[in-house]
């Protein structure tokens, strides 16, 4: 059962709690009605660097605007550092990276950060000396007295890392940190933000780009049609059914006698001549050494075991398949339908190498 | 725990009224400035000293014992006023009423027609956001928007009353205070309008929309005091309920919106440092304190 808000066993307090949030757009005499986010519990813990994944119109914006007040929630509690989410208080130790963001392009760089020091409660010396320091941590030192308007978008994405870590945030939100940033900026911009989770600031991104999430965060959540679909540590996500690739020296027949004797699921995979290679699924370590002592009783000599792991990205088109199904089984107008299957927006490529659908690490 | 973030710089963050006042003032000074660059202070400035230039140039005056001896244009063309020689001070009061009525007009129409899009570009994806994702409240930002398109009004009103006033006081050695006093006079109908084109342009967020508005409060003003003045205009309506249908109408819309006619006649009457009735002053005051208080309610219930 869900603890009461800011009650937790460890007595820490979570930066960002949502319970039973919902949110309906429109639903009026004139407008048709859009459940953008259905009964969304969720907690981050303070230092923690939390990934919100899903297709586009999942409701992932619309959640972190109901953080930061931009949004109103129809049903459901959020708290934001100890605060009701939505308060200015609340937003006082917050710092927000939006996706799209359209800064007055006459002012410099030093005087968009100056304005929003000022509209935090910074005095003079203290915006001044803020100003340097965030335009330095994100590497804009030199642009500080051009204007905003001749800054390319990678610049302009600095200058919205800048603007969010002003206030020396506590809780960093970020809508798409890497959107439309070359590799360099990208790696750049990721190492910024783990030093600042080194300092231990909250992290919450939200994000496509599933190779960013990857690396930078710890927990994930999938939201789909509005619900979180799954939840959890990045590497529990990742392996819900831990499978194995065999290589055996023996026969395809050979292998198959003995493995089937076991009872786990098992696939034939394409191997090299006088080779048998397959997919093995097990619920645990334990299952494995038993397969694998039966497979030597059997007199087959064991050549490899790796333990494949599915990327972010596989468990995310899959959560985003199951969620489909469900909705279609269960009727809802919500749910996707073979023919419309082409209509979901794709998640943008990973950015990570590639083919890296599959990931595969060998048991020592 | 941002007083503790910022503190570690040496300066604790404000807090309380004094945040919100200083939240006031960044966004003042923000409006000035985006005015100042958008060219629209600058327009107001260049043809207030356009103005304020032929002032200086045009209307020549000598003066002796106390009494213009003679006026002319350009110092050649010789100007009489009623054949006769005048005061000081009634030449220098006929000149300001002039500029009064002026400004009344043009000027506030131009004034409303500058600051039509201030509300609206706050309201633009990818702004509104940043600003209200910020720790203010949502009605300090319409309020500090609002209170900075008056600023810059209020700039360009103070350059051409004050320059004016300067001008003519050094040219003729008679300062009249009430001219000074038309110019508050002026600045208040503007921003009884303007609270007018705060509330439209928050609802429909459309700077064409807010302008038509805009002006056309303060043009409803200025045809409502006769109406209200004199009822016989109702008779061209069928006796019964459309005459007071019409009336009703009539006599509603005058009431609620402000009495653009009259506080222009306030601001000549205080001109001419007539004794001045604060009636229409007050009787405005409801209508942009509503549209303010509106406004507000209307934007803090927003989704961004």
């Amino acid at each position: 059962m869900k603890l009461p808000l800011n009650e937790r066993d460890s007595g820490l307090m979570n930066a960002i709690e949502t319970l039973g949030l919902s949110k309906t757009y429109g639903g009026g005499p004139f407008g048709s009605r859009v459940d953008a986010l259905r009964n969304v519990s969720l907690d981050v813990g303070e230092g923690e660097a939390f990934g919100l994944l899903g297709p586009n119109g999942a409701g992932k914006t619309t959640l972190v605007k109901i953080l930061l007040g931009l949004v109103h929630p129809t049903e459901g509690t959020t708290m934001l550092l100890g605060e009701p989410a939505g308060s200015p208080k609340s937003r006082r130790n917050v710092g927000y990276m939006p996706e799209r963001r359209e800064y007055p392009d006459f002012l410099t760089a030093a005087q968009v950060l100056d304005l929003f020091g000022r509209l935090l409660g910074m005095d003079k010396r203290a915006r001044s000396r803020r100003i340097d320091v965030v335009l330095e941590e994100v590497e804009m030192s030199n642009w500080r007295d051009h204007r905003v308007g001749g800054f390319s978008k990678g610049m302009q994405q600095r200058l919205a890392l800048a603007q969010a870590l002003l206030p020396n945030p506590q809780v960093l939100f970020l809508d798409e940190p890497t959107e439309g940033i070359d590799p360099l900026g990208r790696v750049s911009i990721r190492g910024i933000l783990r030093r600042n989770l080194e300092k231990g600031k909250t992290l919450f991104i939200n994000s496509h780009m599933l190779g960013e999430v990857e690396l930078l965060c710890d927990r994930v959540a999938i939201l789909v049609k509005g619900r979180v679909r799954r939840e959890g540590p990045l590497s529990s996500l990742q392996a819900p059914n831990p499978e194995y690739r065999l290589v055996l020296a023996a026969s395809d027949d050979a292998a198959r006698a003995a493995l089937a004797a076991t009872g786990n699921e098992h696939e034939v995979l394409a191997a090299p001549p006088g080779r048998s290679a397959w997919r093995l699924s097990v619920s645990d370590r334990g299952k494995l050494n038993a397969v694998l002592d039966r497979v030597r009783q059997s007199g087959i000599e064991i050549e490899e075991v790796q333990r494949v792991r599915a990327s972010l990205e596989d468990v995310f088109v899959q959560t985003i398949s199951d969620a489909s199904s469900e909705d279609s089984e269960a009727g809802l107008p919500g749910g996707a339908r073979p023919d419309q299957a082409s209509n979901t927006d794709p998640p943008a490529p990973a950015d990570k190498p590639t083919p890296a659908t599959v990931t595969t690490e060998t048991m020592s | 725990m941002m007083d503790a973030a910022i503190s570690t710089l040496g300066s604790p963050a404000a807090s309380g009224y004094r945040l919100m006042l200083q939240q006031l003032g960044a966004l003042v000074g923000y409006t000035i400035r985006e005015a100042r660059h958008k060219w629209t202070l600058v327009a107001l400035f260049v043809l207030t000293t356009l103005f304020l230039v032929g002032l200086a140039t045009v209307i020549s005056v000598d003066v002796v014992e106390g009494t213009i001896a003679s006026a002319s244009l350009f110092g050649t063309i010789p100007l009489e006023i009623g054949g006769n020689q005048i005061s000081i001070a009634d030449a220098v009061t006929v000149i300001q009423v002039a500029i009064v009525s002026l400004l009344s007009t043009f000027g506030l129409v131009l004034s409303l027609f500058v600051t039509g899009n201030i509300i609206p570009r706050t309201l633009r994806t990818g702004w509104v956001d940043l600003l209200a994702s910020q720790p203010v409240a949502r009605i300090t930002l319409v309020l500090g928007r609002a209170l900075g398109a008056i600023a810059v009004v209020t700039l360009a009103v103070a350059y051409l009353f004050g320059g004016s006033w300067l001008l003519l006081t050094w040219k003729t050695g008679f300062g009249n205070a009430g001219f000074l006093l038309a110019g508050l006079t002026v600045l208040f109908t503007f921003a009884c309008c303007y609270a007018g084109m705060v509330l439209v342009g928050i609802l429909t967020g459309s700077s064409p929309v807010s302008i038509i508005a805009g002006i056309g409060i303060w043009f409803l003003g200025l045809i409502l005091y006769p109406l209200h003045t004199y009822s016989e205009w109702t008779t061209a309506f069928h006796a019964g309920w459309p005459r007071s249908l019409a009336s009703g109408i009539a006599e509603t819309l005058y009431w609620v919106l402000p009495k653009t006619l009259e506080l222009t006649e306030r601001a000549s009457q205080a001109t001419r440092l007539e004794s001045i009735s604060l009636t229409p002053m007050w009787t405005s005051l409801p209508f942009p304190l509503i549209c303010l208080a509106l406004a507000c309610w209307w934007f803090a219930r927003q989704d961004y």
